[in-house]
């Protein structure tokens, strides 16, 4: 078996396998906890509880004005590779062609050429995010090896899919099979750490819209 | 026509000009001090229309030669003195395609352990059509 | 079968020119690329090369490499080369001259010791002693170990040869391997493909003839010339894989339209040949040309490598036991987690509730 082959079978199979259980294991374990009740009566003009939960995911997208100042930086940048990472991930054809076969759902991609720009954007953008993590105090002070792993294993896929895409380095078979076993990597990481915020940030913003809603904070 | 069209044209016309360039290059090179250059058309990635395109304009001179050893070749020299084309074919399709800068291409000039061996042969012609010509004045 | 006569006096007692050495160099230095000017040294080396003489073992195999190299389209240019070699034994060929053919092998092999090249089509079975392919009572394995002690260098052509093929694929019954794990350090040169495009083979012989050298070779043993890069990065169809242009049946309006076949499951970004440059039958077309992907032939294990349909960024195997598994295994953790937190919390505000009593 080639590295490609073993890429591709086994190793593919174990990432998608330890993805499943540990965000399984993850969600289910938060969700099935007794529902949080507030039992002090909801303020005057408090919405109900989903249109809050709504307000809370899609009200703090856009940071506060008193945010924008000092973090315009780390605001901009992070939707730059947020989006960019999204774009390469479900726009570039090889990608739908694999989701397809995950989920049986395919739909239009975008020119190579064009995914490719956006890759290539979207690692400097990592880069920069890492530089400013290790420049700014503050956010120094916080990270811990958890934010270093999560950035690494989110840059690894991206620069061996340019790579990949551009047959630098190695042989295309070769750059292939470190494409698909970093995201092997990235598959094992996801529900263990950090990575996980793109699936629990949905309930934790939506918990903390109700919770302040129904206190009568403003959003 | 479409901008597509356009853009392919243009695409065409960027690779027989860097060819024409490359040729260009030769010929001076050719010209300055007589050392031969060849170009192989074959590991170029060229398109059936840019050989057309090629063909167009660098078109006929002076001198067409055919020569017939082991299948056909096609030798002519362009409307550029200096710039010839050798084309060798397998089965009517072009298995070579060669453009050769050079006071001639090598392969239409014989070859002097040939002419050794046509030596040879024609002293030995000559010798039987003299004997034929002793005998039937003989008779 | 001893060969003295040098290929430029035998071409002349054919009443050819050496124009013939030059036409024929210039087509070799156009299919393996080589730097310009090099078809002239090419022929020099032709003319004062000795003829070579060749046995050619067929072992499990189809013949269909034979039939490739014997069927090349040019009845005059590429075949040249049988002028240049002497086919002192061909198995297949032979076949009916039965014990005299295995004769012509044994006096070849003595005539030529040291310079006879071996060219070997199919894999070797080695279970049980060798016992599942045969020729003349002799296994495969003693007749190649046999052929290979005095040979110069071994020529595996087509896939069984060099990567085990087809008799190899799981669950390889007859524990067939590659000749590069039984050459025993003899110089080796792969020619895969299933069957491998006979210029490649004509080549390569050429090359060996020429300059007495084996050509460069990948990690794999494969002449860089031919297998330097991928059908991808040399097919026509690309443009349409970098616009995003595919064929998603064989029979839709994408397939008509000539667009890219990856999604059909074409191995051309990871298979190495020159199907897309040299294409077959004296270069009409070639598998992707005619609408078909890639299937990868001139690859390793291009049989097990999950369906020639299965596009190329999927993954291999079912997964799907596994993936059903990790979820009832991660549902199961997660509620074994939220109802130990619960008893946890009842359990605290049970305690704090006793504290207030």
């Amino acid at each position: 078996m080639d590295l490609l082959a073993f890429a591709r079978g086994p190793a593919l199979t174990f990432a998608l396998a330890v993805f499943v259980l540990g965000s399984l294991w993850r969600l289910i374990g938060i969700l099935a906890l007794p529902p949080w009740r507030d039992l002090s009566p909801a303020r005057e003009g408090a919405p109900p509880d989903w249109l809050a939960a709504l307000q809370g995911i899609f009200g703090k997208m856009i940071p506060h004005k008193t945010f924008l100042k000092g973090g315009m930086f780390a605001i901009v940048n992070g939707y730059v590779f947020h989006i960019g990472l999204a774009i390469c991930v479900f726009a570039f054809a090889p990608h739908i062609l694999f989701l397809k076969s995950l989920f049986g759902l395919s739909w239009p991609g975008l020119p190579n050429g064009l995914v490719f720009a956006v890759g290539a954007l979207t690692a400097g953008s990592l880069l920069a995010a890492l530089a400013y993590r290790l420049t700014s105090p503050v956010l120094k002070l916080i990270s811990r090896g958890d934010d270093y792993v999560s950035w690494l294993l989110t840059f690894l896929p991206v620069i061996t899919g340019l790579a990949a895409a551009s047959h630098i380095g190695a042989r295309y078979e070769t750059l292939l099979a470190l494409h698909v076993l970093s995201i092997c990597a990235f598959l094992i990481w996801f529900p263990f750490g950090k990575l996980m915020h793109a699936v629990l940030f949905v309930f934790s913003r939506g918990a903390t819209g109700i919770r302040f809603r129904h206190r009568g904070a403003q959003l | 026509m479409t901008s597509a069209c356009l853009a392919q044209q243009a695409q065409n016309d960027a690779m027989v000009d860097a060819l024409l360039r490359e040729i260009l290059v030769g010929l001076k090179h050719f010209a300055a001090t007589g050392d031969s250059v060849s170009i192989d058309l074959g590991g170029l990635p060229m398109s059936g229309r840019d050989r057309a395109a090629l063909d167009v304009f660098l078109d006929a001179g002076e001198v067409r030669a055919t020569i017939e050893t082991v299948g056909r070749s096609e030798v002519w020299e362009t409307r550029f003195s200096g710039v010839w084309r050798v084309r060798h074919f397998a089965d009517d399709q072009i298995a070579v395609d060669l453009i050769e800068i050079a006071a001639c291409p090598k392969i239409l000039s014989a070859d002097q352990r040939d002419a050794q061996g046509s030596a040879r042969r024609l002293e030995e012609a000559l010798d039987e059509k003299i004997a034929k010509t002793e005998i039937s004045h003989e008779t | 079968m001893k060969h003295d006569e040098t290929l430029d006096a035998l071409i002349e007692r054919r009443g050819v020119s050496r124009r013939a050495f030059l036409k024929y160099a210039s087509y070799v230095a156009t299919l393996m690329a080589l730097p310009p000017g090099s078809a002239a040294a090419l022929a020099e080396g032709l003319a004062k090369a000795k003829r070579q003489s060749v046995i050619w073992l067929s072992f499990q195999e189809c013949t269909g490499c034979t039939e490739s190299i014997t069927r090349s389209s040019s009845p005059t240019l590429e075949n040249l080369i049988f002028n240049f070699i002497s086919l002192d034994y061909h198995h297949t060929l032979m076949a009916v001259s039965g014990e005299a053919a295995e004769r012509a092998r044994v006096e070849a092999m003595q005539a030529n010791k040291g310079k006879y090249i071996v060219v070997v089509d199919g894999a070797v079975p080695t279970k049980d002693g060798g016992v599942y392919s045969t020729i003349a009572g002799v296994s495969n394995l003693q007749m190649l170990e046999e052929t290979l002690r005095d040979a110069y260098a071994v020529v595996a052509v087509g896939t069984c040869a060099a990567f085990g093929g087809i008799p190899k694929a799981d669950p390889n019954p007859t524990g067939a391997v590659a000749i590069s794990e039984l050459s025993g350090g003899k110089p080796l040169i792969n020619i895969p493909g299933c069957p491998p495009i006979p210029e490649a083979m004509t080549g390569v012989l050429s090359y060996v003839l020429s300059f007495g050298k084996l050509p460069e070779l990948d990690h794999f043993g494969r002449p860089k010339a031919f297998y330097g890069e991928t059908i991808h990065d040399r097919c026509y169809r690309r443009p349409f894989y970098e616009r995003g242009l595919f064929a998603d049946g064989f029979d839709d309006e994408g397939a008509r339209q000539g667009y890219c076949l990856y999604k059909l499951g074409c191995k051309g970004p990871t298979t190495y040949n020159a199907c897309a440059t040299l294409k077959w039958n004296g270069g009409v077309s070639f598998p992707i040309q005619s609408g078909h992907g890639c299937l990868g032939c001139s690859e390793p294990d291009f049989w097990d490598r999950g369906g020639f349909y299965r596009p190329l960024p999927t993954p291999l195997g079912a997964m799907g036991p596994a993936l059903a598994g990790a979820a009832i295994a991660g549902a199961a953790l997660g509620i074994g987690a939220a109802v130990a937190a619960r008893s946890h919390r009842n359990g605290a505000s049970a305690t704090t509730g006793k504290d207030k009593e």
